[in-house]
């Protein structure tokens, strides 16, 4: 793709504040943040609702109290019944892909406003019933007669009870069996990282954060904390100022408890949040001559092995510049997701390996080496927070933001994929 | 042409289809009920009919009960007793036809409508959310008069008759059939078809077992006794229907119809005489009156609205649109401010989802209506804003300038209890889509507001806020620009005199206590501290400041203002302290002590001088027609102060004591208190003339 092409303009964009799991935003279910923030970014934005002919949302939880969250979302958020919307998923990269699709569409001129984003509640992912558990019930609601139900009843094991906890569920690879914890501790294995590197990586990430706190507050819209609207939150609540090398040195593995070096230090936590952005192409945002923060560019999805899902990245970037022609010196900015800082720093070893691009792409350059300063300059995911349908948004709209702030042209937004997939995007300001 | 269609389909099924001719609903009019007497004749002779279905051809109403304008017009005890003796004569003819007779209920069925469907065999009835059956004759001061008072104890029993006949609440459908009064419920889009259906089938009676209240006297004797306190205690004892309906009932329970009924018409023909009646009656009319004049035909179509405020008042106005479910954007200059606001609205819906037993989740989405907006800026593209931030006029000016740049098309809406709408419509481009619209606190309760025009103001403007106000369920009065508007014109001065009548030796509980007994909810010291004291004054300075001498600020409630522990309620201490139970505030009455000298006649005037300085008042916004019409200011009296409906409202006061009375009082009070009881010009001109306020 050269530039001359038509890009697609990213016209307002906002998020909510992310928030740890269990933290402030747990008592808001994922539908109820998307239309905070999709009611945030109408405010930013100079379009009415009416205007607005699609909303297509990432989601990975997919809560069962709202199908087709998009729609849930839109309405909830006070748009015209008559406005359709749709959810995508593709695990952590739902909240790219609802952009992805959103392109395709104004691209073919189907549309002309498209709204595309991501929103989840990892705080309200629920514990869900063994199937033995399941049937207990349903003989039991079944059973009419006293004799049966105290039949029924006598079969029942207190094991039983024990819950299938959802968000380990959505975490775990079914195809290969790993917690995704433990496919980072696969890119230890295989790049052999020090527990001390992934700590340092993990420190910084906070000290990033936490400087670019009031930079970070021009990308979010605070909301009131419901049920009760007694506080406001206006920040990220992930960052810890008092963060130190020798706190994160302390904790104990959490995945590989024997062996590993991953912990719940040095990788991003469990997180609520939501983030939204105005869509048109640039011929059409330029003839209703609208101020934008800046132009998707172009955009690739990449397959690799799920057992070490996190050099996604690697694989969705080589497979852009491949198409593209760019290279990495093309890029003033890189957002990498931080899923874990074990992952990022193997995805910086295979960036710059021959050997890794001769193996796996069968070239003998490198997909190229990543200037750490140009790296997740905000401070990334693990200070941040994941909030895993949402993040794939956030890392566009974080890198668009920066750039229009440095006076820079453009960046690499990339992050990896539970299941084995990466996902790479280069945006630009101009 | 009848009002009463009849036909007789092949099965030998009467149906007989109501429809007063020109009118949205049916009524049992003079001429109704004479052309329902030669239907029933027809029927009777007819010995091949084998049922009688009695349907209503409007779309959702069966009968919406008497005519009250011809009630309004009963002239003495003989024509409203052969009024009643002709149609209680036609029901019993229905009730003792030897054919099956059924009421066909799709729609709301009252009063007198739900009389004759009491008369019928069956009654059935539709899931219509429009389907609604009472006896809602207390409301006018009055009990049910076609034998409901008998009829409908001997169906539902002794105690449900006397909640529905004492309360006059109407109950759903459902609620019909689970106590007996409906045998069968129908789908409202198949009602006819499924009613045929039905009639083939065979209806069969399923009477409703008595309880145990049903049977023993004694136990009615202790729940009429129980009903009257608890009616006593909600209406002041103010208003006599209720109870004797609940006495009534139990009197009659045991005794034969036709007995029954005679103590009914005696019941009724007392009440209708009473004054409580026919103010009730006349503040029915004054409504209709109203409604007919601000009634709109055009539905207001509204995408964003706005509201500029998040203070009790912004957020109050932001709860009602987002309850209505319009989108509503809640502006305020920070966040901590938008939070409390966004608390407040949030307080309203949890007594909502209390009472009403909503889930959590529609609480939710109700919440989701309101926006949060600091920058103005994002103030945009709305159809319809409201203003509603502090009483600052350079504020309020800056705010229109800033809004109006980015909303060419909406409305912009001031919510001011005492501002100039004139000079603020100075600084707008465009003052033909200015207005004042004062809604009055807490918004979530008080039914009324003011629509204040500019000079400017285009009758567009004027027609859609009046569709907002109605569409919030606000009754609307449209008043014109002058200090204090209509209401707080009339009310702050009495609030003043209040505060004079202490000044002068009354005591604050005398004060209070005279004019609840006239029927006021709360008293005027009361009022002032719930409010606030500060809120009042400023309102009071300003109307000094409009209009002079006759509305100059009492010497104690200047002094009241400079201690700011004294603000009412929400500062915990006002006339009375609230720290604990409500008492008198003692240190107010200290500081009383040492100043003032006791007037003579000071308890025989207190309460003519509060009810009077009011009552001059209206006159003279009748005079400058700052109301257009006594209807109008009474409606809005009613509404906006609590001023008693069973009195019908200030003008119908001064209409039945007199208006020569009022001005011999007003003038023996000028002489003893001022100036400021100096009767209207108005008043003479009426007198002049030998005419009243009402013609």
């Amino acid at each position: 793709m050269n530039k001359k092409k038509n890009r697609i303009a990213v016209v307002s964009g906002i998020r909510t504040p992310f928030a740890k799991g269990d933290g402030p935003l747990k008592n808001i279910q994922a539908d109820d943040l998307g239309a905070l923030a999709l009611k945030a970014l109408m405010n930013e934005s100079d379009s009415n609702k009416n205007e607005i002919d699609e909303i297509i949302i990432g989601n990975v939880a997919q809560p069962a109290n709202s199908a087709n969250i998009a729609r849930v979302i839109a309405l909830k958020a006070g748009f015209n019944k008559s406005i359709p919307a749709y959810t995508v998923h593709r695990n952590c990269a739902s909240g790219m892909e609802s952009i992805s699709s959103a392109a395709y569409k104004l691209l073919n001129g189907d549309e002309n406003k498209i709204i595309a984003g991501g929103t989840e509640s990892m705080s309200n992912i629920p514990f869900l019933f063994k199937p033995k558990m399941k049937k207990f019930f349903e003989e039991l609601f079944k059973a009419k007669t006293i004799s049966q139900k105290l039949n029924c009843l006598r079969k029942f094991k207190l094991s039983n009870l024990m819950p299938i906890i959802g968000l380990v569920e959505g975490l775990t690879d079914p195809t290969c069996n790993l917690i995704m914890g433990l496919t980072a501790e696969n890119i230890v294995n295989e790049f052999k990282i020090s527990r001390e590197e992934q700590d340092k990586y993990a420190l910084e990430s906070h000290q990033k954060a936490i400087k670019s706190r009031e930079i970070l507050k021009e990308e979010i819209s605070p909301i009131p904390i419901m049920p009760d609207y007694k506080r406001i939150l206006d920040q990220d609540h992930g960052p810890r100022e008092e963060q130190t090398l020798s706190a994160l040195q302390k904790l104990k593995p959490y995945f590989n408890r024997q062996t590993g070096s991953v912990t719940v230090g040095n990788a991003c936590p469990i997180s609520d949040g939501a983030a939204m952005l105005l869509l048109m192409t640039e011929t059409e945002a330029k003839k209703e001559k609208k101020e934008v923060l800046g132009y998707i560019n172009s955009f690739a999805y990449a397959g690799c092995e799920p057992r070490t899902m996190g050099l996604g990245p690697v694989f969705a970037t080589q497979k852009l510049f491949k198409k593209t022609g760019f290279s990495i010196n093309d890029m003033d900015l890189i957002e990498m997701n931080e899923a874990f800082a074990a992952q990022i720093i193997g995805n910086l070893r295979a960036f710059e390996s021959k050997t890794f691009a001769k193996k796996h792409f069968d070239q003998s350059m490198a997909v190229g080496k990543i200037d750490e300063k140009k790296l997740n300059v905000n401070g990334g995911a693990i200070a941040l927070g994941h909030p895993v349908g949402t993040s794939g948004t956030r890392l566009i709209l974080t890198a668009l933001k920066e750039l229009k702030r440095r006076g820079k042209e453009r960046a690499l937004a990339t992050l990896c994929v539970g299941g084995g997939q990466g996902a790479a995007f280069v945006v630009e300001s101009n | 042409m009848s009002n009463f269609k009849l036909t007789i389909d092949k099965n030998f099924n009467a149906w007989l289809e109501f429809d007063v001719k020109n009118k949205k609903v049916n009524i049992l009019n003079e001429e109704s009920l004479l052309n329902l007497e030669e239907k029933i004749e027809e029927i009777k002779k007819n010995k091949t009919i084998k049922s009688l279905i009695i349907l209503s051809k409007k779309i959702n109403n069966f009968i919406a009960g008497a005519d009250i304008f011809e009630i309004s017009e009963i002239k003495n005890r003989e024509e409203g007793e052969k009024k009643l003796i002709y149609a209680n004569n036609i029901l019993k003819e229905i009730e003792n036809l030897k054919i099956p007779t059924i009421a066909a209920i799709n729609g709301s069925c009252l009063g007198g409508g739900m009389e004759l469907a009491l008369a019928c065999n069956f009654r059935i009835v539709s899931d219509n959310k429009n389907t609604k059956l009472g006896q809602p004759e207390v409301n006018l001061g009055l009990i049910p008069g076609f034998g409901g008072t008998k009829r409908l104890p001997q169906t539902i029993g002794f105690k449900e008759s006397i909640k529905m006949i004492s309360t006059g609440k109407a109950i759903s459908g459902k609620k019909a059939l689970k106590i007996k009064l409906a045998d069968y419920i129908l789908n409202e889009s198949h009602f006819k078809d499924e009613l045929t259906k039905l009639l083939k089938k065979g209806l069969i009676k399923k009477k409703r077992k008595k309880d145990i209240i049903d049977k023993s006297p004694i136990l009615q004797n202790l729940m009429t006794r129980i009903a009257i306190k608890t009616i006593r205690k909600k209406t002041k004892n103010q208003y006599p229907a209720p109870i004797e309906a609940v006495k009534l009932i139990k009197r009659t329970f045991f005794k034969s119809i036709n007995k029954s009924l005679l103590d009914e018409k005696e019941v009724f023909l007392k009440l209708l005489k009473s004054p409580v009646s026919k103010n009730l009656i006349h503040l029915y009319m004054t409504q209709e009156h109203v409604k007919k004049k601000y009634k709109q035909n055009k539905d207001l179509e509204l995408n964003e609205t706005a509201v500029i405020g998040a203070g009790l008042m912004g957020s109050g106005i932001a709860w009602n649109l987002s309850y209505k479910n319009i989108n509503v954007s809640l502006n305020d200059i920070d966040w901590k401010n938008i939070c409390h606001g966004f608390q407040n609205i949030n307080n309203i819906y949890k007594t909502l989802k209390r009472r009403k037993r909503w889930k959590q989740t529609e609480v939710i989405n109700f919440m989701h209506k309101v926006n949060a907006v600091t920058n103005i800026k994002q103030i945009k593209n709305n159809d319809f804003i409201i203003e509603a931030v502090s009483e600052d006029i350079l504020l309020k000016k800056n705010i229109f300038k800033e809004i109006e740049k980015n909303n060419e098309k909406s409305i912009i809406a001031t919510n001011t209890s005492s501002l100039d709408i004139e000079e603020m419509s100075k600084v707008l481009k465009k003052p033909e889509n200015f207005i004042g619209l004062h809604f009055f606190s807490p918004v979530n309760k008080m039914p009324l507001v003011e629509i204040i025009p500019n000079s400017k103001t285009s009758k567009e403007t004027i027609e859609k806020t009046n569709a907002l106000s109605q569409k919030l369920n606000k009754i609307p009065i449209i008043v014109k620009n002058c200090p204090g508007f209509l209401i707080n014109r009339i009310l702050i001065p009495y609030v003043n005199e209040a505060i004079l009548n202490l000044e002068d030796g009354a005591e604050i509980n005398e004060i209070d206590t005279l004019m609840k007994k006239f029927g006021m909810p709360i008293g005027p010291l009361a009022l002032a501290d719930e409010v606030g004291i500060d809120v009042g004054y400023k309102v009071a300075k300003v109307l000094e400041k409009g209009y002079g001498e006759r509305m100059k600020v009492s010497k104690l409630f200047e002094s009241i203002i400079k201690d700011e522990n004294l603000r009412g309620r929400k500062s915990k201490k006002g006339f009375y302290d609230y720290s604990k139970n409500k008492k008198e505030n003692n240190d107010i009455k200290e500081t009383l002590k040492k100043n003032r000298i006791k007037k003579e006649h000071i308890h025989r005037d207190c309460l003519d001088r509060m009810l009077l300085i009011m009552v001059n008042e209206a006159a003279r916004c009748l005079e400058e027609k700052i109301v257009g019409s006594p209807e109008e200011l009474d409606l809005a009296m009613i509404m906006g102060t609590g001023f008693p409906p069973f009195r019908g409202g200030l003008c119908r006061y001064i209409d039945q004591r007199g208006i020569q009375n009022i001005v011999t009082r007003l003038e023996l009070l000028e002489s003893l208190y001022g100036i400021r009881f100096k009767p209207a010009k108005y008043l003479y001109e009426k007198i002049e003339n030998e005419s009243k306020i009402y013609n």
